[in-house]
């Protein structure tokens, strides 16, 4: 076991390193701290990695060892050719313990101990998952009929089936779900040489690790250590989030994409740094690689506000053009295949959407996001938040669009669920609210800071409540 | 003076509800059994429907899911506890279903099992639910994995006092339900009689809101009392997930293979397991037959691959069969028999997981 985890960490490792890179190659100007490229550097590799195990798939290679390295070496080798084009130099990643270790010292007594208690807590919570993980066998619905069934199908194959009259299909299950989840189980299947279900569902808990990560990194720089370490605290331990880190389903992991995107997305607009377009743009299309949910609501959401942004010129036409053109570049393998072959726009028949009110799921609805503990009273607080403090929002471009986004996200979610005739029942209800919790979390934060500019145990230094984030 | 009238005036609503108003109905004992005509009680589901006289009790022969209904209209305004006292020689699960005649609801807060033992305990269910906001009826349901010999002792319909109220809401709120597939995309706790417990924090709730937005004086106080609120709910649901993994491991991971039981689907993953290895490797479809979930199939299909599996069919030359009573081998023949029809052609027991659980393999 501990050499088929050494394998498993090698895996991923080897994933960063192309992540690690594309974020310094976009990276220009250093725009982006250590702590935010090297978490974000996580998901980027997994996702670009997949993709190229797709599309090399797709064209008849096989989705062997020897095709993961060589994707591998390939990217490293052309990322640090253009990187050396782009800065004259190589990359070499370091990590200055030191600095940490000069961090810690500067620390006070309680932000210390706020420290060591959040490592306990995040080290205790993911060793029980890790635990939970290794010792279930696979048992929720879409993990045995789509996310590993999959997975074993091409590993088992070492191709994707590609003959549309096979129940195999595309790994079997519902053809339309996105591959990016399955086919990184199938090269962790790869690396250890066979397909150990036990192992290889910890990438949910190691999904849960590198979203604490880039969400720690979201924070504004000017907050207070101390609510810094208790925030990622309370966001570490939000019940159906921490929950999902048991499940080897591919909410978690999209949630993380589309957290990825609208910070970057935010980030832009608040810094007009072409970086954080281009990150945007990648966790764009590393969503739609995900789930469905990216293509089918996340992009007509973001497309319209950022529509928004060029008409009231906050965005140039040009920043628009390169943003979705980068995000239909990086997604094309998987869009073009899937308008080939005609595959559905959700999981079930999406051919056409009826209008209808679901008044029967309207109190289980509203129970289940706002009055149960599946997100705390994350949800309640932040929409009511949002109500009475309306118009500090309004006046703050970043509030403002970052509430715009979520609220249009929450409603296009469980609005489909609450008016159309999608609705079998409210099975994926509390799944797709998951998808947006930490961009919900995020928002709380940053009404908290608007609320508390002037206590200095929230904020480092007083600020303009309505310029600045 | 304002402190004693508030005080004065939250004591009329609350005390005549909880304190006052306490008192019991025995609806099961010697006595309330001793005349026929007023029985309100009916046995339902079970060959057997008479209780049997015993000497500190009544006997019911279960079984194995047999229910008793009594038949009352009531509400939890007059009675909101259910006070069952009985032992049995199986373990029971014992669920509490409200308009049992009609709709028979229940949730896992009306659930409760009970160990084998020969000594009497008693088993409270809170009525304190909506389902029992008014109903006609109510049934008993004692399920066991076989016939069960049950000695109910007394049946008492409670008014809870004040003490029993105020647990009440703690026992609720910390009851934990049993893990399912659902939980995947709903947790039903924490509740509190039947409802959201948040539902019962959300006048401070709003309050500390309200401060936090408006209040500059008392927003830091408001923000302390939110977190509180917050750390509550987590460590409620920290404590559901850990009686989730407790769950687990006293089930599937410590006890010895045979004893292995992984949530509602039982001893699947074992057999399973025992599968992968008796099947002959050159082996490329086989026919499964099964009981249990209807998904059976298709998770054995995601652990065989690339063995296909055919549900309940004979297109195969090998069958899987899994805890089927009614499908037997037989030897005079070589044939397995479903209902006393052959389904196969001749051929071999290969290998046998228990009596009613085997690989067949067609010559």
């Amino acid at each position: 076991m501990i050499l088929d985890l050494i394998k498993i960490l090698i895996a991923y490792f080897l994933a960063w390193c192309i992540g690690y890179l594309v974020m310094v190659l976009i990276n220009k100007g250093q725009q982006f701290c250590f702590g935010c490229r090297f978490f974000a550097a996580w998901f980027l590799g997994i996702g670009l990695f997949t993709l190229q195990l797709f599309t090399s798939a797709i064209f008849g290679l096989s989705l062997t060892l020897i095709t993961g390295l060589i994707i591998i070496a390939a990217d490293i080798i052309v990322l640090q050719a253009l990187i050396f084009a782009r800065y004259k130099r190589l990359v070499f990643p370091r990590f200055k313990w030191p600095r940490i270790l000069t961090w810690f010292t500067q620390l006070t007594t309680w932000e210390k101990l706020l420290f060591i208690l959040m490592i306990i807590l995040i080290v205790s919570k993911s060793s029980a998952s890790f635990w939970q993980v290794y010792h279930s066998p696979t048992y929720e619905f879409d993990a045995w009929n789509n996310w590993n069934l999959r997975a074993k199908v091409i590993f088992s194959e070492q191709k994707i089936p590609l003959d549309r009259s096979q129940p195999f299909y595309l790994g079997g299950g519902i053809k339309s779900y996105p591959l990016n989840d399955s086919l990184w189980k199938v090269w962790l299947a790869t690396i250890i040489g066979e397909w150990n279900e036990n192992l290889i569902n910890i990438h949910s808990v190691f999904i849960y690790l590198f979203l604490l990560g880039l969400f720690y990194f979201s924070f504004p720089e000017n907050l207070r250590t101390l609510v810094k370490i208790g925030y990622i605290q309370l966001f570490a331990t939000l019940p159906f989030l921490y929950f999902h880190s048991w499940i080897p389903y591919a909410d978690l992991p999209f949630a993380a994409y589309l957290f990825g995107a609208v910070l970057a997305f935010i980030g832009f607009l608040k810094a007009k740094n072409q970086p954080f377009l281009v990150l945007s743009a990648l966790f764009m299309s590393l969503a739609i690689w995900t789930k469905n949910e990216g293509f089918a609501v996340v992009l007509p959401v973001i497309l319209a506000v950022s529509l928004l942004l060029v008409v009231t010129r906050k965005w140039k036409i040009r920043h628009f053009i390169w943003y979705w053109l980068i995000t239909a570049f990086i997604a094309s393998p998987w869009l073009v295949f899937r308008f080939v072959n005609k595959l559905e726009l959700l999981s079930g028949d999406s051919s056409s959407f009826k209008l209808v009110f679901n008044w029967q799921f309207l109190g289980e609805w509203f129970s289940s996001v706002f009055l149960r503990s599946h997100f705390n009273f994350l949800y309640l607080l932040v929409f009511l938040l949002l109500i009475l403090k309306a118009k500090a929002v309004w006046s703050n471009l970043i509030l403002r669009y970052l509430s715009l986004i979520l609220i249009l996200l929450f409603l296009f979610y469980n609005g489909i669920i609450i008016f159309t005739d999608k609705a079998y029942d409210l099975g994926a209800l509390t799944r797709v609210n998951l998808q947006i919790a930490p961009i919900a979390m995020l928002l709380l934060l940053l009404l908290l800071k608007q609320i508390f500019y002037d206590a200095l145990w929230f904020v480092k230094k007083k600020y303009d409540q309505t310029t600045q984030d | 003076m304002k402190r004693l009238l508030l005080l004065f005036f939250l004591s009329l609503i609350i005390i005549p509800q909880v304190a006052f108003a306490a008192e019991r109905k025995v609806i099961f004992s010697a006595e309330t059994l001793a005349d026929p005509s007023a029985i309100q009680w009916q046995i339902s589901n079970n060959k057997d429907d008479s209780l049997y006289q015993k000497k500190e009790g009544f006997l019911l022969k279960s079984d194995g899911d047999a229910y008793l209904v009594y038949s009352m209209e009531f509400s939890y305004n007059d009675f909101d506890e259910l006070v069952i006292t009985l032992y049995s020689d199986q373990e029971l699960e014992i669920t509490v279903l409200a308009d049992v005649s009609k709709e028979g609801l229940n949730t896992f807060e009306f659930k409760q099992v009970a160990k084998p033992s020969e000594e009497f305990k008693e088993y409270h269910f809170s009525l304190r639910h909506p389902f029992f906001k008014q109903v006609n009826d109510f049934g008993i349901n004692f399920y066991s994995n076989g016939p069960s010999n049950i000695v109910l002792k007394e049946i008492s319909l409670n008014k809870m006092g004040m003490a029993g109220f105020i647990s009440q809401i703690f026992k609720d709120y910390f009851r934990i339900a049993s893990y399912s597939p659902f939980t995947v995309n709903v947790f039903p706790t924490p509740r509190i009689f039947g409802h959201a417990a948040f539902m019962y924090f959300l006048p401070i709730f709003l309050i500390l809101v309200w401060l936090l937005a408006f209040s500059p004086k008392y927003r830091t106080k408001a923000i302390i009392g939110l977190l509180i609120l917050w750390i509550i709910t987590d460590q409620r649901m920290g404590y559901e997930f850990a009686r989730y993994q407790l769950y687990d491991y006293q089930t599937w991971v410590r006890p010895p293979v045979q004893e292995k039981m992984f949530r509602n689907y039982d001893d699947f993953y074992v057999f399973v397991d025992w599968l992968k290895k008796n099947l002959p490797s050159e082996k490329t479809a086989v026919n499964y037959y099964f009981f249990g979930p209807v998904q059976f199939p298709r998770i054995l299909q995601y652990y065989l691959y690339p063995v296909e599996v055919y549900n309940q069919e004979s297109k195969a030359d090998t069958f899987v069969v899994l805890h089927r009573d009614d499908i037997k081998y037989n030897p005079a023949d070589s044939r397995l028999y479903h209902g006393g029809k052959p389904i196969s052609r001749v051929g071999d027991l290969k290998a046998s997981y228990s009596d009613n659980s085997f690989i067949f393999i067609e010559k």
